[in-house]
């Protein structure tokens, strides 16, 4: 049966970071689903330094990719998933954008299709797919926390792909020379975005990799910093607390001194006062030297990322 | 001993009539010298010389080479001022370097250019492309120059000096070394000999190369693909390129009136590392095209499916939209590219003697306006 293909020209980023076991698989049925739906497409596979033999699995495929274009972006070092997708979506060209995140499908392939026919059909310009069960328990505290405290009402979930509108990305890089995080800049970009929820087919398992558990823990600490008001609460409840402490004991003091009319022991009580109003100072430099970092790392570094070398994987 | 009465000999025998190939038999033939010029097609120019991007190189191409560079401009002078006839020089040259994933920044590239001595001047990114896309814009002083003008030249100047003869369609059915000579059989023409044969087939090189059992060139070889475009409207008289990575350039083709479009990424379709040309479409080429010697990309029966939707995107994607283009045609050609141990930055040209007396000369090189470099091997 021929089909009517789209003539959207359509790209698909896939994250991949240690998955020699997947790789094969996940690039097939993307294939399949691809070639059977788009005239011309492009997948660009960023690695972020696998350890095993991922790249080589996806070069032993090259004879597969018969009337597709497939690039490799080998990532300088690690550098986590937000710094490698957003090179891959710098390097596409199509008008429409598909964000893999992982290539662990534990969905039906035709929800790529879904998601692309909602976005074009309703007029969304991100749309997302989430698994309705979240299996990983820190997964599950970040999101209740995140959307608890998170600035302009977001609301964010684990997702494990998306499509983006040329548009979209337009929008969000005039908005931010670098992207932090993703999903929270999308969010706010203030362009339609919508979600479609799936039943996960499969439980994923979990991977040990520290250098992406450090990495995560530390994104969910830059999130938290940016995109959430509880630095700015707590510089607030730490710059009050102070300042009531130091009132506090001044007022003792002075009760100390003339009330009671006991002897001074003044350098206590000063001491105690400047201890603990240092111990205000601190933590709240501390927040601003976290801010700072960021702003640094979001305005002063020319490079966004560091990348080894693109290649275009020929048969 | 000399050679059979039966067979014709010449000064100098050429292997390919492209521009390499006819400036050798025209340089040779004004000295006197009786030059017999061998092409495999049935007309000159039809391959590398002609399909190619028609950029006349000035160095801008090698931001992180002042070498190359400072010998490019010298050869850029001669190359125009010699052939200024074929040349199009009326419009906007302007090189880009990208934002993300480029080798070179836009200071490296000012810098660079005020060290080589060419012509750079800022223009503001926003005038050409979309916004954030490329972080350094510059008006550059670069030509295009036409393949079917200077043929016509080349064609009328060898016209008026008898002693060079060029024969189309020859198919050297073989080639071997006969003491003080080389004797050639070449099918409809009998055999031919000289004691100097000159090796300018380009793509084909290392197959002429390994009939006579000499050291080929390292080189790999890729299928690339040039696209045609009309640009009516303001990309008209602009040429435009961004670099320096995998980025696209489209800029006017010679004096068409018309644009070609090429892209790092995707006008290479096919690569072959081997020493032959060694490629899967091959098969089915109808006969027309093995490893041992090769057809013509551009008129082959499996010519690649254009990558037409690639390269626009890629252009689209960075140029403003009021700078449109068209589809128009694709036109196929092989290019050998050298390995980087055979790459001398300041002779971009290279010339191998397999064998002296008799002689026997490879020529390899990568651009249009090095074809002096030829003269070294011409005069003895
Ligand atoms: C895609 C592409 C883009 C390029 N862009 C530029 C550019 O912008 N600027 C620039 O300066 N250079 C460019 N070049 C390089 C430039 O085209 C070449 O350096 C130049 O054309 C080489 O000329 P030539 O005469 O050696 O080769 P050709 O023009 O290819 O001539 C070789 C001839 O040998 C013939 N032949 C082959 N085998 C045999 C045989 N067995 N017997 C007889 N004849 C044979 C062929 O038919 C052909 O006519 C580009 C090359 C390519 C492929």
């Amino acid at each position: 049966m021929i089909r009517d293909r789209e003539k959207n020209f359509v790209s698909a980023i896939v994250y991949v970071r240690n998955n020699q076991e997947q790789i094969k698989g996940f690039l097939a049925k993307l294939m399949g689903v691809l070639s059977e739906n788009f005239e011309k497409y492009e997948i660009i596979c960023v690695d972020d330094q696998s350890q095993d033999g991922s790249v080589r699995a996806i070069k032993d495929m090259s004879n597969d990719f018969d009337s597709t274009v497939v690039s490799i972006i080998s990532m300088g070092y690690y550098q986590g998933r937000e710094l490698s997708m957003n090179a891959g979506v710098d390097l596409s060209i199509g008008d429409f954008v598909f964000e893999f995140d992982s290539v662990i499908m534990d969905y039906d392939p035709s929800l790529i299709m879904q998601v692309y026919r909602h976005s074009l059909k309703e007029g969304f310009d991100i749309v997302s797919a989430a698994p309705k069960r979240v299996n990983r328990r820190s997964a599950r505290i970040f999101y209740s926390f995140f959307n608890k405290f998170a600035k302009y009402h977001m609301v964010l979930r684990p997702e494990t792909f998306r499509i983006l509108s040329r548009r979209s990305i337009n929008r969000v890089h005039s908005l931010m020379v670098s992207i932090p995080y993703r999903k929270a800049v999308y969010a706010r970009c203030g362009l339609r975005v919508d979600t479609i929820q799936y039943m996960p087919t499969i439980a994923r398992h979990k991977v040990r990799d520290r250098a992406v558990a450090s990495y995560k823990s530390g994104l969910a600490m830059d999130t938290i910093v940016l995109f959430t008001d509880i630095p700015g609460w707590f510089v607030n409840i730490m710059i009050f607390g102070s300042l009531f402490a130091i009132v506090f004991f001044a007022c003792y003091m002075l009760y100390v001194v003339y009330g009671a009319g006991q002897g001074i022991r003044l350098w206590m009580v000063a001491s105690l006062i400047v201890s603990i109003a240092l111990c205000g100072l601190f933590t709240c430099t501390a927040i601003i030297i976290k801010y700072l970092s960021l702003i640094e790392g979001l305005v002063f570094k020319r490079q966004k990322y560091v990348i080894e070398s693109i290649e275009k994987i020929a048969k | 001993m000399q050679p059979d009465k039966k067979i014709r000999s010449y000064d100098k025998i050429v292997i390919g009539a492209g521009l390499y190939g006819l400036y050798a038999a025209l340089k040779c033939g004004r000295m006197r010298q009786k030059v017999l010029v061998l092409e495999y097609d049935d007309g000159p120019f039809k391959r590398a010389t002609y399909i190619n991007q028609a950029r006349i190189h000035m160095g801008y191409h090698y931001p992180r080479s002042y070498a190359t560079a400072i010998k490019s401009a010298g050869y850029f002078e001669r190359f125009c001022k010699e052939f200024d006839f074929c040349i199009h020089s009326g419009f906007k040259q302007v090189y880009a370097t990208a934002t993300n994933f480029s080798w070179t920044n836009a200071a490296q590239f000012r810098r660079f250019c005020a060290a080589a001595g060419i012509m750079c001047e800022d223009v503001d990114p926003n005038r050409y492309f979309n916004d954030g896309m490329c972080d350094g814009v510059f008006l550059t002083q670069e030509y295009t120059y036409d393949a079917i003008v200077l043929k016509e030249s080349m064609l009328e100047w060898i016209s008026k000096v008898p002693s060079v003869e060029i024969v189309y369609g020859a198919r050297i059915a073989s080639i071997r070394k006969a003491d003080e000579h080389f004797e050639l059989d070449v099918a409809n023409e009998g055999t031919v000999a000289s004691d100097f044969v000159l090796n300018a087939t380009y793509a084909s090189t290392n197959q002429l190369i390994s009939r006579m059992g000499y050291e080929p060139f390292k080189i790999k070889y890729e299928l690339c693909e040039m696209i045609l475009c009309s640009a009516a409207g303001k990309l008209n008289d602009v040429g435009i390129t961004v670099m320096d990575g995998p980025f696209f350039s489209i800029m006017p083709f010679g004096m068409t009136g018309i644009h070609s479009l090429t892209s790092v990424t995707f006008t290479p379709h096919k690569t072959s590392f081997e020493t032959l040309p060694t490629f899967d479409c091959q098969k089915k080429s109808l006969g027309t095209c093995s490893p041992e010697q090769l057809g013509n990309c551009n008129e082959c029966p499996s010519r690649p499916e254009t990558a037409w939707e690639y390269m626009s995107h890629m252009a689209r994607k960075f140029m403003k939209p009021e700078y449109s283009f068209d589809y128009i045609s694709s036109m196929f050609s092989m290019k050998p590219i050298l390995k980087a141990s055979e790459i001398d930055d300041s002779r971009p040209t290279v010339i191998r003697r397999h064998s002296v007396n008799p002689t026997f000369i490879s020529v390899l090189s990568g651009k249009i306006n090095t074809v002096y470099d030829l003269d070294e091997v011409l005069t003895i």
